[in-house]
């Protein structure tokens, strides 16, 4: 029991931090992109480079993964957001599904299909028993940094200025142009810090999953479903849904059977959509003529 | 004069969809012959190529539907495609069922079936926001393919699949591999008949105004959700049936042949034709096809980064697709140069002749608006009687446009009632409040792009007056009564309103004035019982905020009731019989045109303080003493 609530403790820290990732871009610039899962899948890859073939610190291979998060995430904006024709209603969802796609592919030209392991450089790599439970310290330390992150997220939102501009963007974009805010500055920064945050946390991740190309889809998916449960825009709403879906499937998975664990997280998503279709804390915003 | 040539846009001309037709039942014939077809091939090769690119096609025709013309991306039309191949093989193994039942009329419509079952059942949730629900949903649906094939082993064979799938008999007659072929081809050109009518009908219509505006198609009455489900459903039916050919022909049916990257490939080759084109589907199929084999899967990884690009360039820089960007220029080309249309835009003097409305009253009583700490209405009670046109003004932000959008649906108010005749319509959604007889203009002119003068205005009758898709389809007596009453009712509002000589112009191209008054020839052609004129007259030219209060006048001598908002104030004067005064959110005068010009609250607050000097700024009613 304890070990099906750690598993899932795991899961829903990744899912949260992906969910988080999705709410930086959205507040900021109000586009969703679909790309952003596929960060994380770079962070695993970028924590194998640094870790297991260089043999560099720990902080090192955090810093190699800000800095080139950010700048796929420039490129991520500047190709597939700044020069969309402002007509079209949704016109990200083609082009980030292709920024996507060209990632992913990229890293299985790069990388290939198989999953590399990735040992753990914090903690040790042996299993505990905690609570009569057996669980890997590093799985732990993921959910210590989802929650950092998650708090870091919910200040940064609520008591800075960039913040405060981030949200008046997402309420009103064209009354905070008005007011003298950067918006495509601060869409641009956001794409680069979701970007930058997402492949940081690689070192944390890839112990549990290997470094793999094929991790993408599914996370994508999963954060998605965390964030529908939360509410878009919504830090404390994206750990509670990124629990509440790391819950279910473990849960699933343990008790009823693995091959269900997808579709009970559908039905989820489905329920979510069609009782609270802007989650538990998203608000629902008049439309104006 | 003014030919007044279909109410859709120019149909394709028939005669290249019929060539190309001909040409692929033929292939068959002239593959024996030697014919031989670079890159696709000679002999049995060539027929299977040309059969995967009519299966793709079938596939891309319905994602068109959906995310070209609907706006909605469905990111699951692989999944689609499996139901329809796994129901096909499932019957024609007799996995699921005893008896063997591999007979094409029964297991290509159960495939059909299916698809559009799950389609629903995803729909049905996803379309509740706008935008990413529906992909996500349907994203979701291939990601649980190998789950139930694994959960269901002895009906699909888990991971290995279901091979070998036997040939199938049609009506009883065993099909050999040319009899297959046929039967493959002529379902795909029989859905791409469908799906032309489709798409060039009132509903093709009706897809481009709620794709381009939510909100104007809610006002005309339409409702979004349900249309977008109808063309999310219908979209997925292609999918279903290319499926369950696609098992015959490609002999086996497993987990692996669907993920998420066979979907990318379609959606690829989608935005390559053209998202919002019939034919250009079949571009983008062979250009896809050529470039990287869509069906074998071993190829796709290869293809992922070549795939990651084009829908970057296309959906960045060809909108339209390359199908489109040849359509932009045939019917460029043909209203230039063959038609020479006159490209006069400014509108004429009106002819009146708007026929009569069945006004109601409106009662707006103690209404009430917050939008967080500010009181946008307070406490507004108001009555708009029939044949009388009944005025607002106010300064910016005194809550006139709140108003309005509390009447017809848009904003929900915090208390207080409205009722239309003896209609309560307080609360209710803005489709309902459209179909019980409210039509209203925007503040900026809601005109979608690459629709014509007449589509613009013909779409508001497209919820009064139904005709469902099967006739649309057929074109049944049904749908041609609807288009011909479209297509009179319309020409005669345009004429009434002066627009008569722009019927085939694209609307939205033309000047802000004539738009305003192409917007007031749409609301008039609902027939309405209320209308909401928004500042109808700002940005217009002297001469056309004449032609737009002759034209209000005569609207509410026709029987409606009218009420115009506007900043306007001389405008007012001369064309309402009530005028109503909000300030802060308040009603601080009501009366007659005469009683306002000289109410004291409202000099105050319209015109400044010095009451005495204002004669020189203060617009004169017309004819009043000075």
């Amino acid at each position: 029991m304890m070990t099906t609530l750690y598993a899932a403790l795991f899961a829903g820290a990744l899912y949260t931090t992906v969910a988080i990732g999705f709410n930086i871009v959205f507040i900021s610039s109000g586009t969703f992109n679909f790309a952003q899962a596929q960060y994380a899948m770079l962070g695993l890859w970028s924590a194998w480079i640094g870790l297991e073939v260089f043999h560099w610190n720990l902080a090192l291979v955090i810093l190699l993964g800000l800095v080139v998060g950010a700048a796929i995430g420039f490129l991520n904006e500047r190709m597939a957001i700044r020069f969309l024709p402002s007509k079209g209603v949704h016109g990200e969802l083609v082009t980030t599904v292709g920024f996507s796609v060209l990632i992913t592919g990229l890293a299985v030209a790069a990388f290939g299909n198989n999953p590399q392991t990735v040992h753990s450089v914090l903690s040790g790599n042996e299993a505990i028993t905690l609570l009569g439970g057996r669980v890997y310290p590093y799985e732990l330390v993921m959910l210590v940094v989802a929650l950092l992150i998650v708090g870091g997220a919910e200040l940064l939102s609520r008591h800075t200025l960039l913040g405060l501009a981030a949200l008046a963007t997402a309420e009103d974009r064209v009354a905070s142009i008005l007011k003298g805010i950067n918006v495509r500055r601060l869409q641009l920064g956001a794409y680069m810090l979701a970007g930058g945050l997402l492949m940081a946390v690689g070192p944390f991740i890839a112990p549990v999953t290997y470094a793999t190309t094929g991790i993408g889809d599914g996370l994508n998916i999963k954060a998605f479903v965390a964030m529908s449960i939360g509410g878009f825009g919504s830090p404390k709403g994206a750990l509670i849904g990124g629990m509440s879906a790391g819950l279910v499937e473990a849960l699933v998975g343990r008790y009823l059977n693995s091959n269900f664990q997808n579709l009970a997280l559908l039905i989820l998503l489905l329920a979510v959509l069609m009782l609270r279709p802007y989650g538990l804390f998203g608000e629902r915003v008049e439309r104006a003529v | 004069m003014v030919r007044v040539q279909s109410f859709v846009r120019h149909p394709p001309r028939l005669l290249f969809p019929l060539l190309l037709a001909a040409f692929v039942l033929g292939v068959p014939g002239l593959a024996d012959n030697g014919l031989e077809i670079p890159t696709l091939g000679s002999g049995p090769a060539l027929i299977r190529e040309m059969e995967i690119i009519a299966i793709f096609s079938a596939v891309v025709i319905g994602l068109n539907l959906s995310y070209g013309f609907a706006g909605e991306l469905a990111l699951g039309q692989a999944a689609m495609f499996a139901a329809g191949a796994y129901v096909t093989g499932m019957l024609a193994i007799g996995s699921i069922y005893p008896h063997h039942l591999n007979e094409l009329a029964i297991t290509i419509p159960a495939s059909a079936l299916a698809a559009a079952l799950i389609g629903f059942l995803s729909g049905v949730p996803g379309l509740r926001l706008a935008g990413w629900a529906l992909a996500y949903t349907s994203f979701f649906l291939i990601l649980i393919i190998p789950d139930m094939a694994s959960a269901f082993p002895t009906q699909t064979g888990s991971f290995t699949g279901l091979s070998p799938i036997p040939d199938p008999v049609l009506f009883g007659q065993k099909l050999d591999q040319n009899g297959i072929y046929w039967a493959m081809t002529g379902s795909v050109i029989l859905i791409f008949a469908v799906f032309r009518n489709m798409v060039v009908s009132r509903h093709g219509v009706a897809l481009q105004v709620l794709r381009q505006s939510p909100v104007l198609a809610s006002s005309l009455g339409m409702s979004v959700y349900r249309i977008k489900l109808m063309a999310y459903v219908v979209g997925a039916i292609p999918a279903g049936i290319a499926g369950g050919f696609f098992c015959y022909i490609n002999n086996f049916v497993s987990p692996g042949l669907f993920d998420i990257y066979t979907s990318i490939g379609f959606i690829a080759a989608s935005v390559l034709g053209g998202s919002r084109t019939i034919y250009g589907a079949i571009v983008g199929v062979v250009i896809i096809e050529e470039l990287g084999p869509l069906h074998t899967n071993v190829f796709t990884h290869f293809a992922l980064p070549l795939y990651g690009v084009l829908l970057l360039i296309g959906g960045v820089f060809l909108t339209g697709g390359l199908g489109g960007s040849v359509g932009t220029f045939l019917s460029f080309f043909r209203r230039r140069v063959l038609h020479r249309i006159p490209s006069k835009m400014e509108p004429r003097e009106p002819s009146l002749n708007l026929g009569s409305f069945n006004g109601a009253q409106l009662t707006i009583s103690g209404v009430n608006k917050r939008f967080g700490g500010v009181h946008a209405v307070n406490d507004v009670s108001l009555k708009a009687e029939p044949g009388l046109v009944t005025g607002i003004i106010g300064p910016n932000g005194s809550g006139k446009t709140s108003l309005l959008n509390i009447v017809s649906g848009f904003y929900k108010l915090d208390s207080g009632t409205v009722t239309l005749g003896d209609r309560d319509i307080t609360l209710l959604q803005p489709v309902t409040v459209a179909l019980a007889g409210v039509a209203r203009t925007f503040q900026t002119p809601a005109i979608p792009e690459g629709l014509s003068c007449l589509q613009v205005v013909g779409a508001a009758r497209y919820a009064h007056d139904r005709a469902g898709l099967l006739p649309a389809i057929f074109r049944l007596p049904k749908y041609r009564r609807a288009l011909k009453a479209d297509i009179e009712e319309a020409t005669r509002l345009l004429e009434a309103t002066g627009l008569g000589h722009l019927v085939n112009r694209e609307a939205a191209s033309l000047p802000l004035g004539t738009r305003r008054l192409l917007e007031v020839a749409r609301a008039l052609t609902a027939r309405p019982a209320l209308l909401l004129l928004d500042e109808p007259a700002s940005g217009l030219d002297v001469q056309d905020v004449r032609r737009l209060g002759t034209l209000i006048r005569a609207t509410a001598k026709a029987g409606a009731t009218v009420i115009v908002i506007e900043h306007n104030f001389q405008m007012m004067l001369e064309i309402a019989d009530v005028i109503n005064v909000l300030h802060a959110g308040r009603l601080i005068a009501s009366g007659t045109a005469e009683e306002i010009r000289v109410n004291p609250a409202v000099l105050e607050s319209y015109l400044g303080e010095v009451v005495d000097t204002a004669d020189e700024d203060a617009p004169e009613p017309a004819g009043a003493p000075a």
